[in-house]
C-alpha cells in the first residue's frame, strides 16, 4: 500500500469524474430548445455518411446520430438515476431496520433481498412489461427493484457493526431510542459507503437500461435511446457499422466513467482499501 | 556472553527521527524489560533487530548478535537469522496463526524449514517444544485450530513456536497484554525458565510492574530515546528516577474510601442470565450505596460483562430482580475503549451533551454544561471542539467519564476503564474517578481483571468465576486473608500486589 495506489486513485477519480460531467453537460445541452430534433425522420437522408450537416451521418430513417445519441443520454441517466432513487429509498431503510433488529426480523429482510437478488433485472422487466407495457417507467421500476438488494446489503453490512460499538450503548444510556440512534448515529456514518454504492449503480442501471431497450423492454420510439439504437443498427452492421459503434462507445464510455468514479471514491471512503 | 548488543542504533522515516541513539546490551540467560508508553518507540525497536523496519525507514548504528552485526546483513541471510536466531513473539495470538493449519503445524513449520526435517521428526520436535512451553498435553495439538484453543494456550503455542528453533535471542512484544491476570502470571513464569535454559530474552511492554516481576535489567524509552537503564533489584532504592517514579504511579496508594453507609442506590437479588443454553451469570446479588465503590474482579468470561449489560439496562432477558434508579440517563457507564466510546464523525462535545438529550432548553446552556464537566475531568473547553481520533487515550477516557457525569447520574458503571491506557496515566483516571465519587456521592460499580486496580478504588469487591461470586468483602479483608481458592489465586497471581 502505498504512494502509487494513491496515484491510480486520483487518476480513476479525476478521469472517471470528468467522464461524469462530461454526460451530464451532454444530456443538459441536448435538452436546449432550438437545436436539432434527433427525432425527425427524413428517410431521403436516410444512412448518410458523416458530413458537416451530420456529423455522425444519418440512420437508416435518416435521423441525425449524433443528436440521437446526445439524447439518448438523457433517457440513460433519468433511469439510472430514478432507479438509484428507488433502489436506495427502499433498501437503505430496510437494511438499516435489519441491522438495528437482529434476530428474526432481519433475517425476514435480509433473506426476502436474497430471493429478489436472484432475479436479473431482466426477469423483473419482463413480469412488469406483462403488467403495465413497455417504457422508460417500466425499465427504472424494474432496475430500481433489482437495486434494492444491493443498497439494503451496503447498509446492512456497513451499519450492523456500528450497532456493536460503545458509543451506540453510551446513546441509549442517554435515553435513546432505536429510531434516534439509527438516524443520529448510524446513517451518517453509513452515507459515505451509500454515495460509493450509488455512482456504482448509476453505471450499472444506465448499462441494464441499455439491455432493457434493447430487447424491447425498455424505452420505446421515439424517445431515443442507446440500447434501441443499438438492436436497431443490428441489421445494418454491414451496411453502416457507424449505428452501432457510436452508442456502443457512449454506453461503454459512460459505465467506465462512473465505475472509475465510484471505485475511486470507495477506495477514499473505506479504510480496509486505503493505503497506511 | 553478549547476545544482542545495540549501539547508537537510529531509525528516521522521511527524515523524522523515530529513534536516536539507542543502546542495549542483552546477555545469555538474561531478561531485558524495555518499557515505554505507546508510541515511545519500543516496537520500533523490536523491528529493526528482527530486520523488519518499517518501509522508508533508514537505519543507523549497530546491532550486533552474538557478536554478527544484523544490520549489514542481506534479505536472504536475515531470513536465516529470523525464526533461527532470533524467536519472535507477539502481541495478538490471534491473527498470528493461520488459521487453517493446526497449532502443531505452526510449531513444525519452522523446524521443517530451518532444519530440514521430514514430516514425522519435525513432528516430534514440535511436540517436544510445545512440551517445554507446557501445552497441556490433553490437547492434541496436531489435531486443534488456532481459534480452538483459548488465548493463553495460543500463546504458550506461539512460544512453542518461537523456541522450537532454541534461538539464541528471544524478542516478546507485549507478550501478556492481552491474556487475563492468571493466564499472564503463568506466561510470565514460563519466560522465567526459559531464561534460567540460558536464552537471552528481551520483553516489551507497557506494563512495568509486571515486567518488574520477572526481568533483570530495565529500559525505559520515551520519544525514541532510552532515558534510564537499572537492574531491577535496585528500583526500590532508587527514588527520584524515572523508573522508580512510574513504578510508584501505577500502583497508587490507597484511595480515601468511604466507611459503610449511605443510602443504598441499587440492590439486584439473584440475577441470573442464559445465552441460550449457556449460564453465564449464575444468581448474583448485592447491594450498592451512595457513594461506594464495589469492584467486580475476575477472569475474561467469568460474566463480569454481561453483568454490567443488565445493570445499564442493556439486557433485558434476565431473571432475579434489579432495584435501581428509574430516571433515564441515571446510570451511566464508562467503557475499556475510550477512543471506540465516541461516534467518530462528532466532535467530543457533542456527544458529552448527548445524556442531556432536550432536557436543557437551550444550545448554550447545555455548552455551558459540556465546559463545566470538561474542567471537572481536567480538560480544557478546547476539547469540546475536538473529534475522538486527534486526542490521547487518557483524554479520550476523561471524556468519556464528562459525558457519564454529565446528566448527574446516580449509579457509574466502569467496565476496565483503565486497562486499555498506559501506566502513566492509568493513576491518573483512578484519582480523577475516587475525587468524582467523594465529590457527588456517586455509587460505583467498577469492573477489572485487576486485582492491584480494585484495590486502589473499591471499598468491597465481589469476585466472580465462571458466572458467580465467588467470594465478596471489604477489599482489605479479602486481600489480606482471602478465603476461597480462586481469589487467592488472583491475589498471587497479581504482580503489582508483591504479597
Amino acid at each position: 500500500m502505498t504512494g502509487s495506489t494513491h496515484r491510480t486513485s486520483a487518476v480513476s477519480l479525476w478521469l472517471g469524474a470528468m467522464i461524469v460531467t462530461a454526460l451530464v453537460g451532454i444530456a443538459g445541452f441536448s435538452m436546449l430548445p432550438g437545436g436539432v430534433d434527433p427525432t425527425f425522420i427524413h428517410v431521403a437522408e436516410k444512412l448518410r455518411p458523416p458530413s458537416s450537416l451530420h456529423w455522425l451521418g444519418t440512420d437508416h430513417l435518416g435521423r441525425d446520430v449524433l443528436g440521437l445519441t446526445m439524447q439518448g443520454a438523457v433517457a440513460s441517466l433519468a433511469v439510472a438515476v430514478m432507479a438509484v432513487v428507488i433502489g436506495a429509498g427502499i433498501g437503505v431503510p430496510l437494511g438499516l431496520i435489519a441491522a438495528a433488529r437482529e434476530g428474526w426480523i432481519s433475517q425476514a429482510i435480509m433473506r426476502a433481498n436474497d430471493f429478489i437478488f436472484a432475479f436479473p433485472a431482466l426477469v423483473i422487466a419482463i413480469l412488469l412489461h406483462e403488467t403495465m407495457g413497455a417504457g422508460m417507467l417500466n425499465a427504472m421500476v424494474a432496475i430500481g427493484i433489482f437495486n434494492i438488494p444491493v443498497f439494503a446489503r451496503t447498509a446492512y453490512g456497513r451499519a450492523q457493526p456500528i450497532w456493536t460499538f460503545d458509543f451506540i450503548r453510551a446513546a441509549r444510556l442517554s435515553g435513546k431510542g432505536d429510531i434516534e440512534i439509527a438516524l443520529g448515529h448510524v446513517l451518517p456514518l453509513v452515507m459515505a459507503t451509500i454515495i460509493v454504492q450509488a455512482t456504482i449503480q448509476l453505471g450499472l442501471g444506465i448499462l441494464a437500461e441499455a439491455g432493457l431497450s434493447y430487447v424491447g423492454l425498455g424505452i420505446v420510439p421515439p424517445t431515443p435511446s442507446w440500447g434501441r439504437m443499438l438492436s436497431e443498427a443490428q441489421t445494418l452492421i454491414g451496411v453502416a457499422p457507424r449505428l452501432a459503434i457510436v452508442p456502443g462507445a457512449a454506453i461503454a464510455l459512460t459505465v467506465l466513467g462512473f465505475t472509475l468514479l465510484g471505485d475511486a471514491l470507495s477506495e477514499r471512503v473505506d479504510p480496509r482499501r486505503r493505503g497506511r | 556472553m553478549l547476545v544482542l548488543d545495540i549501539k547508537n542504533l537510529s531509525l528516521s522515516i522521511a527524515n523524522d527521527e523515530k529513534l536516536s541513539g539507542v543502546s542495549l546490551a542483552l546477555e545469555k540467560g538474561r531478561i531485558l524489560g524495555l518499557v515505554g508508553a505507546s508510541g515511545s518507540g519500543k516496537s520500533l525497536t523490536t523491528r529493526a533487530i528482527m530486520g523488519l523496519p518499517p518501509q522508508g525507514a533508514s537505519l543507523r548504528g549497530e546491532i550486533m548478535l552474538a557478536g554478527r552485526p544484523l544490520l549489514s546483513l542481506d534479505d536472504a541471510e536475515m531470513n536465516q537469522v529470523r525464526g533461527r536466531e532470533i524467536g519472535i513473539i507477539f502481541q495478538d495470538s490471534a491473527s498470528a496463526f493461520d488459521p487453517l493449519l493446526t497449532v502443531g503445524d505452526h510449531v513444525a513449520e519452522p523446524l521443517r524449514h530451518h532444519l530440514g526435517l521430514d514430516r514425522k521428526a519435525a513432528r516430534q520436535e514440535a511436540q517436544k517444544a510445545l512440551d517445554r512451553v507446557e501445552f497441556p498435553t490433553t490437547i492434541d495439538a496436531f489435531d486443534r485450530y488456532p481459534h480452538e484453543i483459548s488465548g493463553g494456550q495460543r500463546q504458550r503455542a506461539m512460544i512453542a513456536v518461537a523456541v522450537a528453533l532454541k534461538p539464541k535471542l528471544l524478542l516478546a512484544d507485549e507478550p501478556t497484554t492481552a491474556l487475563d491476570v492468571t493466564t499472564q502470571a503463568a506466561i510470565l513464569d514460563l519466560f522465567k525458565r526459559l531464561k534460567e535454559e540460558g536464552m537471552a530474552i528481551l520483553l516489551v511492554s507497557h506494563d512495568l510492574p509486571a515486567l518488574a516481576t520477572i526481568a533483570d535489567d530495565l529500559a525505559l524509552m520515551e520519544k525514541g530515546v532510552i532515558v534510564e537503564t537499572m537492574a531491577t533489584r535496585s528500583l526500590h532504592d532508587s527514588v527520584g528516577t524515572k523508573l522508580a517514579a512510574l513504578f510508584a504511579s501505577a500502583i497508587p496508594g490507597k484511595a480515601s474510601l468511604p466507611q459503610e453507609g449511605g443510602e443504598a442506590v441499587m440492590t439486584a437479588s439473584h440475577l441470573s442470565y442464559a445465552y441460550g443454553k449457556r449460564r453465564v451469570l449464575n444468581d448474583v446479588s448485592f447491594t450498592l450505596r451512595q457513594g461506594e465503590c464495589i469492584g467486580v474482579v475476575g477472569e475474561s468470561g467469568s460474566g463480569k460483562s454481561t453483568l454490567a449489560k443488565i445493570v445499564t439496562g442493556l439486557a433485558q432477558s434476565f431473571s432475579g430482580h434489579l432495584n435501581g434508579p428509574k430516571r433515564v440517563g441515571s446510570v451511566q457507564m464508562v467503557f475499556q475503549d475510550p477512543i471506540g466510546a465516541f461516534n467518530p464523525r462528532w466532535q467530543l462535545g457533542r456527544s458529552i451533551a448527548e445524556p442531556l438529550g432536550t432536557r436543557l432548553e437551550t444550545p448554550d446552556e447545555s455548552n455551558r454544561r459540556v465546559v463545566e464537566v470538561l474542567a471537572e475531568v481536567g480538560l480544557g473547553a478546547q476539547f469540546a471542539e475536538r473529534y475522538p481520533h486527534d486526542v490521547s487515550g487518557g483524554q479520550a477516557q476523561r471524556a468519556a467519564i464528562a459525558r457519564a457525569i454529565i446528566a448527574k447520574p446516580d449509579v457509574l458503571v466502569l467496565d476496565e476503564p483503565v486497562s486499555a491506557l498506559d501506566v502513566a496515566v492509568r493513576g491518573q483516571i483512578l484519582e480523577l474517578l475516587d475525587k468524582l465519587r467523594v465529590r457527588h456521592g456517586l455509587a460505583m460499580l467498577f469492573i477489572t481483571h485487576d486485582l492491584g486496580v480494585a484495590r486502589t478504588v473499591a471499598n468491597r469487591v465481589l469476585v466472580m468465576q465462571s458466572g458467580s461470586v465467588v467470594e465478596e468483602g471489604l477489599t482489605s479483608d479479602l486481600l489480606t486473608s482471602p478465603s476461597h481458592p480462586y481469589t487467592l489465586s488472583l491475589v498471587r497471581a497479581s504482580p503489582k500486589l508483591g504479597i
